[in-house]
């Protein structure tokens, strides 16, 4: 592959000359972008609710859903003009409006790496201390150490751009794929008399809403992948080659791997699987765990950084920033969270979940009911890169009403739907989940608003 | 129209990517029907599954 790191770092369109990821390629890269701890997380808290087989359908279904949405919202524009997730979100969010994506993007995967980082840290010392070289009053400073060497890391392969991100992402591929089906088989073979005697801890008594709420996790886990997956599908050259890759490379990973930490918290009670592999088989099960912890987190936390330097590039204050200032913006934040506070945020995971379904879910129905309803699988690129008024997405002040309010709807159904803090659900939730009605709410809001208000006036390039 | 200036490889790119031919094809038939089969076809069936169980 080219190095084509200057103009990938720009965050400008790239031309059909420069999409060059194949296939298989962008399969890799997306597959090490997905698989993670955080999928033992996710296992965890359906975990809470379900058992295996109920967990894993309702896990595996949801997030395929919800790969379904972010697939339809950001493949079709990235990949035709080889832009990423935050220029794609311009046209309907105007050209100051967008700010609100670059927000999410950078809020979201700030999150999702000081969550991984965060669990590096923490495998690493439970590890240290199953070893007897760190006892327990060292175990947290050991977390926050070991997370800002990994911040380090990431700097220093990231200097290097979508280039360091592909070449790392192979090398990590098959050890990832690996380690992981064969934590999957340990658990099935030697624990499946535990799980299928255990009780999930935090059943509500209705098995339709533990249900419901097992496959929102899975939606709402997967549109976490909408500041993703821009940045990365771009490099193909068609919407074609990133169907497949896009669907089973970054969509299947998550349920599959969560599956491990599903049967790991009903079995053991923990999903860390470098705590549960020192049960099953001793330090050197150990160690194997914490290899694939490094490598599964390593691989994400490479692309969440990339992704987010890709989208800050966007910015017009950052346009000439370097491509380092721009990686540490994304990891200085991370490494302030993993430094300072990972309990805190490591133990509100459900509501960091919830924050992503509230925002992500309908941003995902406005992209897809836009480009596909509205511009007839158009927009107008010059527009994207154009600022200030009498340009093509100047709307009202640089933002669209239509756009706001369908968020606003979205924000709105969620809350109604589902407490993001307490989980506390209203009717329809139990039937049709809180993400689906969030998406359609926001979605058609912003049909109607569009049609009434924003073409008749001439406005937004329609 | 406001008549602005991009930086000179930005237009080149911009204007490359105005001519249809050089942008990237959307989704085929056969990507809709997967697309409908990762995601709405098969979660239907697996939720069956699941919650015959």
């Amino acid at each position: 592959m080219s190095d084509n790191s200057g103009i990938e770092q720009s965050g400008w369109p790239l031309a059909k000359a420069d999409r060059r990821w194949t296939q298989r390629q962008l399969f890799v890269v997306l597959l090490v972008a997905a698989a993670a701890t955080w999928c033992y997380i996710i296992g965890e808290y359906v975990g809470y609710y379900l058992n295996l087989r109920m967990g894993a359908a309702a896990m595996t279904a949801g997030s395929m859903i919800g790969m379904l949405l972010v697939t339809l919202a950001v493949v079709p524009t990235a990949t035709r003009y080889g832009i990423d997730s935050v220029a794609a979100a311009k046209p309907q969010f105007g050209n100051r409006g967008w700010m609100i994506t670059v927000f999410l993007q950078y809020v979201s995967i700030i999150g999702w790496n000081s969550l991984l980082l965060i669990f590096f840290g923490k495998s690493v010392a439970q590890l240290l201390g199953v070893l007897g070289i760190v006892d327990a009053e060292n175990a947290s400073l050991v977390v926050r150490v070991v997370s800002a060497l990994a911040c380090v890391g990431v700097f220093l392969v990231l200097m290097r751009g979508a280039t360091g991100l592909e070449r790392v992402s192979t090398l990590l591929f098959f050890f990832i794929v690996g380690i992981g089906l064969w934590m999957l088989w340990l658990l099935l073979t030697n624990q499946s008399d535990a799980i299928a005697a255990a009780k999930p801890a935090y059943a509500s008594g209705s098995l339709q809403w533990d249900y419901v709420t097992g496959i929102e996790i899975g939606i709402v886990s997967l549109l976490s992948w909408w500041p993703y997956i821009g940045a990365m599908v771009r490099e193909a050259p068609n919407a074609h080659t990133a169907t497949l890759p896009s669907m089973l490379g970054m969509g299947l990973p998550v349920p599959v791997l969560s599956i491990v930490g599903l049967a790991a918290i009903l079995a053991l009670q923990t999903s860390d699987p470098s705590a549960w592999l020192v049960q099953l088989g001793g330090t050197t099960y150990g160690v194997i765990a914490l290899l694939f912890v490094i490598a599964a987190n390593f691989g994400t936390a490479l692309a969440g950084v990339y992704a987010t330097g890709v989208g800050l590039r966007q910015v017009p204050t950052l346009a000439n920033v370097s491509w380092n200032m721009i990686v540490l913006m994304g990891l200085v934040p991370v490494a302030a969270v993993s430094i300072l506070v990972p309990d805190l945020f490591f133990s509100n995971f459900g509501t960091f979940l919830a924050f992503i379904g509230v925002f992500f879910a309908p941003l995902c129905a406005i992209q897809i009911v836009d480009f596909f309803l509205l511009r007839g699988q158009r927009i107008n690129i010059r527009g994207v890169y154009l600022q200030g008024p009498g340009t093509p997405y100047a709307y009202w002040g640089g933002f669209n009403p239509a756009a706001v309010l369908g968020m606003a709807a979205g924000f709105a159904t969620y809350l109604y739907l589902l407490n993001p803090v307490s989980y506390a659900s209203h009717s329809p939730y139990e039937y049709l989940t809180a993400s689906l009605p969030t998406a359609f709410a926001g979605g058609l809001v912003y049909y109607l608003v569009t049609i009434l208000i924003v073409k008749p006036a001439g406005r937004g390039d329609y | 129209m406001t008549t602005q200036i991009l930086h000179p490889d930005l237009e080149r790119r911009v204007a490359e990517l105005e001519i249809e031919t050089n942008q990237g094809g959307g989704f085929t038939g056969v990507d809709w029907l997967w697309l409908a089969a990762l995601g709405v076809v098969g979660p239907v069936l697996i939720l069956m599954w699941g919650w015959a169980s």
